[in-house]
């Protein structure tokens, strides 16, 4: 992180207080986290517990209705242009453009991000191959599958080379080959050096991949750990285990 | 603003433009079309007291009007764009890069005005190839381009309103035909008859190129202070058309 703040005791983003009420409905409610740099952060929970309400506030999306967040230390609200030179994001849906072939689209994004023209063909060029993508990548994306949109939209997230990677839900709508590969991307995405922040309600896939995971439930974090840390202090055989001993429901079942 | 920025996302509007074959049928059939239905209805139509110009027919007469009339369908287009870029999650991704929303929308204006100055310069190719002969040279042209330029930035200041508004792209369609109509019956053609349907006319934008372009094509005369005076009226209501669109865009964000 070489231009970015520096970070308070090595944590590259620190959440204090973190509220976001949609009129009645406090969607997170006072969320108080610090993720290290390097980490591979999971946000597990059930549909509409607040996973994706909070990526959106730290990647500038959202205004917090209370509380601070900083993402390479800089303040998500008061300085969210610099923050964003820092991130990448993988949004829900498939946000492509369906007009421009595969390469485009990643080019495009590197553009927006300022990356240099020489650095963005030869990232592009190594980004494609890495994924298999290359030949797939000279097509226009409109007649890719949902599986070839979603490895784009993955790509489209790491072509200015960020240090923050945001993945929210990024194996929605994969088949079971499909996911592993992407999994296996994404670890490699940590050996990278890469801070990941993960957002899934998959627990085999929070499990998999991270480092630590964070359970919110209903805006509020209810549990904080490495996997097996959690499932040593509630005595569980895996996360939805632990879910359920918390909260007394199961975390397909919702809020 | 970063110029390198606009310049990658004006390159995408005109590839979509271009790529699409509904986008590029409205962009050069319908000029085309426009220009040979009035051509073939109107020419017929000659010596009426009111032109101008003795001996000038109908069609030629209207011209100027049929010019801003192609420009001002592209606030529709602009407005139905930025709604399925907002449906389809595409105004979210933009929005994660260091982009600033005046960029983004920026580039959706520029676009839009060249796409004006190149459709109203097409009615006046078709014009010139059915016999037509303009007046004012190559300066005149060239106000004709300032003021088509104009015209298209006033049309996309109108589509981001409409944007702002709509919910979903019907409701975009609906809109737009609430100011496109008047100003196609005010502002292009009606307004030549009668002293109170020109009043009407001077609340629409697109009535100043009618009026300026008249003096231009029709009279040669490219020094006329009216021009000028129309001229600034149409900046001037340009500028706030665009203002209110970009600040209510911005407010309503991506809902």
């Amino acid at each position: 992180m070489d231009n970015a703040r520096a970070l308070q005791n090595g944590n590259v983003i620190v959440i204090k207080d973190l509220v976001k009420n949609f009129e009645e409905i406090k969607a997170v409610n006072g969320l108080n986290l610090e993720i290290r740099k390097g980490e591979m952060f999971g946000f597990l929970g059930p549909n509409g517990a607040g996973k994706t309400t909070t990526i959106n506030m730290l990647c500038g999306l959202l205004e917090p209705t209370a509380g601070t967040a900083t993402v390479a230390g800089y303040d998500v609200t008061k300085e969210a242009t610099k923050m964003k030179e820092y991130i990448g994001v993988c949004p829900q849906e498939a946000a492509v453009f369906k007009f421009l072939s595969g390469r485009e689209n990643i080019e495009l994004l590197g553009n927006l991000h300022g990356v240099q023209k020489e650095i963005l063909r030869e990232r592009t060029t190594s980004l494609l191959a890495d994924a298999d993508f290359t030949e797939a990548a000279k097509r226009r994306a409109k007649g890719y599958s949902g599986g070839m949109m979603r490895q784009l939209n993955l790509l489209m997230a790491l072509i200015s080379d960020p240090e923050i990677v945001f993945l929210d839900e990024p194996t929605v709508g994969m088949d079971a080959r499909a996911r592993r590969r992407t999994w296996e991307y994404i670890g490699s995405l940590k050996d990278q050096g890469k801070t990941v922040i993960l957002t899934t309600h998959y627990i085999e896939e929070a499990q998999a991949l991270s480092d630590r995971v964070g359970i919110i439930d209903y805006g509020k974090l209810i549990a904080l750990g490495t996997p097996d840390a959690l499932m040593a202090e509630h005595e569980a055989q895996d996360l939805e285990a632990v879910f359920l001993k918390i909260t007394g429901r199961r975390i397909a079942e919702g809020s | 603003m970063n110029l390198r920025q606009i310049g990658a996302l004006v390159i995408v509007e005109l590839k979509k433009l271009y790529r699409d074959p509904m986008s590029l049928t409205v962009m050069v059939l319908m000029p085309v079309g426009l220009a040979l239905i009035f051509y073939f209805a109107l020419s017929g139509i000659t010596d009426n007291d009111y032109y101008p110009v003795p001996g000038m027919n109908h069609f030629e007469y209207l011209l100027p009007g049929v010019m801003g009339y192609a420009v001002i369908y592209m606030g529709m287009m602009i407005a139905l764009a930025l709604v399925e870029y907002r449906q389809s999650g595409l105004l979210k991704r933009v929005e994660t890069t260091p982009v600033s929303p005046s960029t983004y929308l920026g580039s959706h204006i520029i676009a839009n005005m060249l796409i004006a100055v190149f459709q109203g310069l097409i009615v006046l190719l078709v014009a010139r190839v059915l016999g037509y002969e303009p007046l004012g040279g190559l300066v005149g042209l060239l106000l004709a381009a300032l003021f088509l330029a104009l015209l298209g930035i006033s049309a996309a200041g109108l589509g981001l309103i409409t944007a702002a508004v709509a919910k979903n792209s019907g409701a975009a369609s609906g809109l737009a035909v609430i100011y496109i109509v008047p100003m196609m019956m005010f502002g292009s053609l009606l307004a030549v008859f009668n002293e109170t349907t020109r009043n009407i006319a001077r609340f629409m934008p697109n009535y100043y190129l009618s009026d300026s372009l008249s003096i231009i094509f029709h009279k040669g005369n490219v020094s006329d202070p009216v021009i000028l005076q129309n001229l600034l009226i149409l900046a001037s209501i340009t500028l706030v058309i665009v203002f209110a669109g970009i600040q209510l865009f911005k407010r309503a964000g991506n809902r």
